[in-house]
């Protein structure tokens, strides 16, 4: 906002390092499980993220361009996608040992429905801006299976590009359509389930 | 495929395709065509667009939500990495 205080402003959002891990380890665990599905794989990454940044620290490198949490946030991003890619470095076409247990159970012989998609009763998306109804959305994302729910987080929390997760996630882009068809089967298959409980008496007329 | 004859199964993957890239233009129509007739794809459609846009909307209030803060053991560990390399430094 004010330019002559920028510059101190952002070096001293970073703090001491010693502060850091009360000002920024909750929210970047946050950001590394809700990406992982995790809990060690995402406590491991903001370990690393903070080693990363100490070292940049010591190097004189960071210059005050952003606010320390953003700083911090975006060299947790990399370090997600450098775990991503060795993940599945060593799991080439794995995809076609595993079976399609969601588009079965979803669809009978002749490709309808097995389960028909129920009403949601969707209005105004402000109604939905609220805790509890978030909560089901994180708890449907982090539940996704494993290569299905990396590519959809990738997908659509961070808006990768298809490319972009074929390459991560060392996939085909036909396996990448496959995937993702089976990912939003789940995501909204498991929306539904929860939804009635929270959401539904709300919306009721 | 034939172009008019998608079913439901060929149509929720098309609509999910639809989401990531430019479907070509016949595919585009056959999903068009069956998403006219079947409610419930069309349902499913508006459902997954409809979850699309509360994620992007909402990401400070998915980072705030109801996933659990960080282990007490994980934080010690990462404070003696922190304070041990303040001190060698310089």
């Amino acid at each position: 906002m004010d330019a002559t205080k920028k510059q101190p402003q952002a070096v001293e959002g970073i703090g001491n390092p010693e502060t850091w891990v009360d000002l920024y380890a909750d929210s970047l665990f946050h950001y590394a499980l809700l990406r992982t599905a995790d809990k060690p794989v995402a406590e491991e990454l903001v370990q690393e993220t903070f080693v990363a940044a100490l070292s940049t620290l010591g190097n004189n490198k960071f210059r005050g361009e952003s606010a320390g949490k953003t700083w911090l946030v975006g060299i947790l991003k990399h370090k997600i996608s450098d775990h991503l890619r060795r993940k599945y470095r060593h799991q080439a076409q794995s995809l076609e040992n595993i079976n399609d247990n969601e588009i079965e159970d979803s669809f009978d012989a002749r490709g309808n429905w097995r389960v028909k998609p129920g009403q949601w009763g969707m209005g105004p998306d402000e109604r939905y801006e609220q805790q509890e109804f978030m909560h089901i959305i994180v708890n449907c994302i982090s539940g996704l299976g494993a290569q299905q729910g990396d590519a959809f987080r990738l997908r659509e929390l961070d808006g990768e590009e298809s490319e972009e997760i074929c390459k991560v996630l060392n996939i085909s882009p036909t396996n990448y359509w496959v995937l993702m068809h089976r990912a939003r089967l789940a995501m909204r298959q498991c929306m539904e389930r929860y939804w009635p409980l929270e959401i539904k008496w709300r919306t009721r007329r | 495929m034939k172009m008019w004859i998608f079913n439901c199964q060929h149509v929720a993957q098309l609509v999910s395709e639809s989401m990531d890239h430019k479907l070509s233009l016949g595919r585009r129509l056959g999903m068009r065509f069956h998403l006219l007739m079947c409610s419930h794809c069309a349902r499913y459609k508006k459902q997954l667009h409809f979850i699309r846009r509360l994620i992007s909307s909402n990401p400070s209030l998915i980072t705030d939500s109801s996933l659990p803060t960080m282990d007490e053991n994980a934080k010690k560990r990462l404070r003696q990495i922190l304070s041990q390399s303040d001190q060698s430094k310089d």
